[in-house]
């Protein structure tokens, strides 16, 4: 924010992406789960991860955030090593995540998921916590505040006291992005987060994804099941099928990649 | 009247020491899932520690008119430190090489390393296995005399010790409630309790928070250990069946608070105490570990996950 676009691009040439994942691989027993998975996302970009069920998109995602720990490959952001990182070590890096299927705290109120996510960039010793100065409270009020204003961006403050588990299920993955950015990612992984919304809801998440970029300076890499979002939403995407990489390209070639149809629809019939 | 009185008295003090027991039972089970068997035998060390350090510090002092007014204090710090670092080992060494192993493996080596406390204990190196008894290190006037009746009827006492396990026990529960339900670290825990997984994605470094969590606990249990053997100077052996019954009981009321629940557990340890002590004194002391247990079987009938643990419905 305080960097001027020539700084910036000083700090991160055009051609270095800000997340590179190069040739990553995991399997669990035979099943090779992702095989040879490679990705370059640029800053403050829009990225699509598409795939039938079961093609191992979920998988992806817990190869970048540290759940599991790939076999083979590299992770880097921008500069940081992150293959082989434990999860919360990737978190303080800059990756955020949601998850496909909702794990918010149920029982901790809306307004308290978001700030245990932000409380992450501020450490206070042990000391001030007990004695609770002035420098603590600051800081807790500016926790207060940062998370209020993400519930705000999320049309989520009205329920900012309720308990989670109180919430629609829609609003509900709202939280769950809320609770992301509340760890000031720069990278933002999705998954699946439009997933039992209706059409309404669908739109005004597609938005809300296409402001994060901008609005958060980060990127964000999406994994839905509905075309329409990702094809609207994102600039690139990559397909993948049983573990492995099938297509790469804007969303008007994955539209018309005979491979991904195939994919999709099952191979056409030889007629002829 | 006075002698309901007086075993409310007793209650009280004997309910603090369970809940401050029971606190690090439902602590640890509320992070990891699985009961800490030797939880009891940190407290039994609490005590021996206490005992330890305060005969060598009378030793050397060898004051003429009692044991100083900060001797007590210092006693307890030291029992405290001791069995936090010893928790923190307990953890460490043993739990953590575990983290991804079936719950029952964890369960077996808790009661191993349980064993092996109560055993160590017993070395004539460390604590020897005859009882000893634990010096004064507070004066015991009577706080409060309450008559009831008329005169030459029985009286209520409350002495200085008892009123100092009320004290500190609730001082210590106080602080713990606080650090759980109002601090960073305690919603770290309670997020970590929830699900370790997600909170390490939403930065939550879940091997400090569990480290943390054993080490609180065992202070707790340090400070039980010690306002045990002020209450009751006789202490035994470290492996003497009356420790696993303390223990034991701890774990109870952990149970029937709703264990994973820390005012659950506070409230077990009360309710225990009460049920033990007028058991005891209404109807029979033979059967006082049955009024304790007997309870324990009807709520674990009647409300399975415990007085304050949320009901668990099974979805078909």
């Amino acid at each position: 924010m305080t960097s001027g676009p020539a700084r910036f691009a000083l700090a991160s040439p055009e051609n270095r992406p800000l997340l590179d994942v190069q040739d990553v691989g995991i399997a669990f027993g035979g099943l090779k789960a992702v095989n040879g998975f490679s990705l370059q996302l640029p800053e403050r970009s829009l990225y699509g991860l598409i795939g039938p069920n079961g093609a191992g998109k979920t998988t992806v995602f817990n190869l970048l955030t540290g759940v599991y720990r790939p076999d083979r490959g590299g992770i880097r952001l921008a500069r940081h090593d992150l293959t082989g990182r434990k999860p919360h070590e990737i978190t303080l890096a800059g990756v955020a995540r949601t998850f496909q299927n909702i794990r918010l705290f149920g029982e901790m109120s809306v307004l308290d998921n978001v700030r245990l996510a932000a409380q992450l960039r501020r450490s206070v010793g042990a000391l001030s916590t007990f004695f609770r100065g002035p420098r603590f409270h600051r800081c807790e009020a500016d926790l207060r505040d940062r998370a209020l204003e993400l519930l705000d961006v999320m049309e989520l403050r009205g329920d900012a006291d309720a308990p989670a588990r109180s919430l629609s299920y829609g609003h509900q993955r709202r939280l769950e992005i809320a609770r992301a950015l509340a760890t000031r990612p720069k990278v933002l992984l999705l998954d699946e987060p439009a997933a039992g919304m209706n059409p309404q809801e669908k739109q005004s998440l597609a938005k809300l994804i296409e402001s994060l970029p901008e609005r958060f300076e980060l990127s964000v890499l999406l994994i839905d099941h509905d075309m329409g979002l990702v094809m609207k939403v994102c600039r690139k995407i990559t397909v993948l099928d049983h573990g492995e990489i099938i297509a790469v390209g804007p969303p008007d070639r994955i539209q018309n990649d005979p491979n991904v149809i195939a994919a999709y629809l099952g191979e056409p019939t030889p007629d002829a | 009247m006075a002698d309901f009185v007086q075993t409310l008295e007793t209650a009280l003090a004997v309910g603090s020491l369970y809940a401050l027991i029971a606190l690090g039972y439902t602590m640890v089970y509320g992070i990891l899932k699985f009961i800490n068997f030797a939880h009891g035998d940190v407290v039994v060390l609490g005590a021996w520690i206490s005992y330890t350090v305060a005969q060598w510090c009378l030793k050397r002092l060898a004051p003429a008119d009692g044991p100083p007014l900060w001797l007590g204090p210092v006693v307890l710090a030291c029992a405290m430190t001791v069995c936090g670092v010893l928790g923190f080992l307990i953890e460490r060494l043993a739990y953590k090489p575990l983290r991804r192993a079936p719950r029952l493996n964890v369960l077996i080596t808790a009661i191993g390393v349980s064993l092996l406390l109560q055993n160590v204990g017993q070395l004539d190196a460390v604590f020897g296995s005859s009882p000893v008894s634990m010096p004064a290190l507070l004066p015991n006037p009577a706080l409060v005399r309450m008559s009831f009746g008329g005169p030459g009827s029985s009286e209520v006492v409350i002495g200085l010790v008892d009123a100092t396990i009320f004290v500190t026990a609730g001082l210590l529960m106080l602080a713990l409630e606080t650090i759980v339900y109002r601090t960073r670290l305690g919603a770290a825990m309670r997020a970590v309790s929830f699900n370790a997984e997600t909170a390490a994605l939403m930065g939550i470094n879940a091997n400090r928070i569990i480290s943390f969590t054993f080490v609180t606990g065992s202070v707790l249990a340090a400070a039980a250990g010690f306002l045990y053997a002020m209450k009751y100077p006789g202490l035994n052996q470290p492996a003497h069946t009356i420790w696993v019954l303390l223990g034991l009981k701890a774990f109870v009321s952990a149970v029937i608070g709703g264990i994973g629940n820390v005012r659950g557990a506070l409230l077990g340890g009360f309710v225990i105490a009460f049920v033990e002590q007028f058991g005891a004194f209404y109807i029979s002391s033979n059967y006082r570990d049955v009024y304790v247990f007997a309870l324990l079987i009807i709520i674990l009938l009647i409300r399975p996950t415990g007085i304050l643990g949320t009901p668990y419905r099974e979805k078909v």
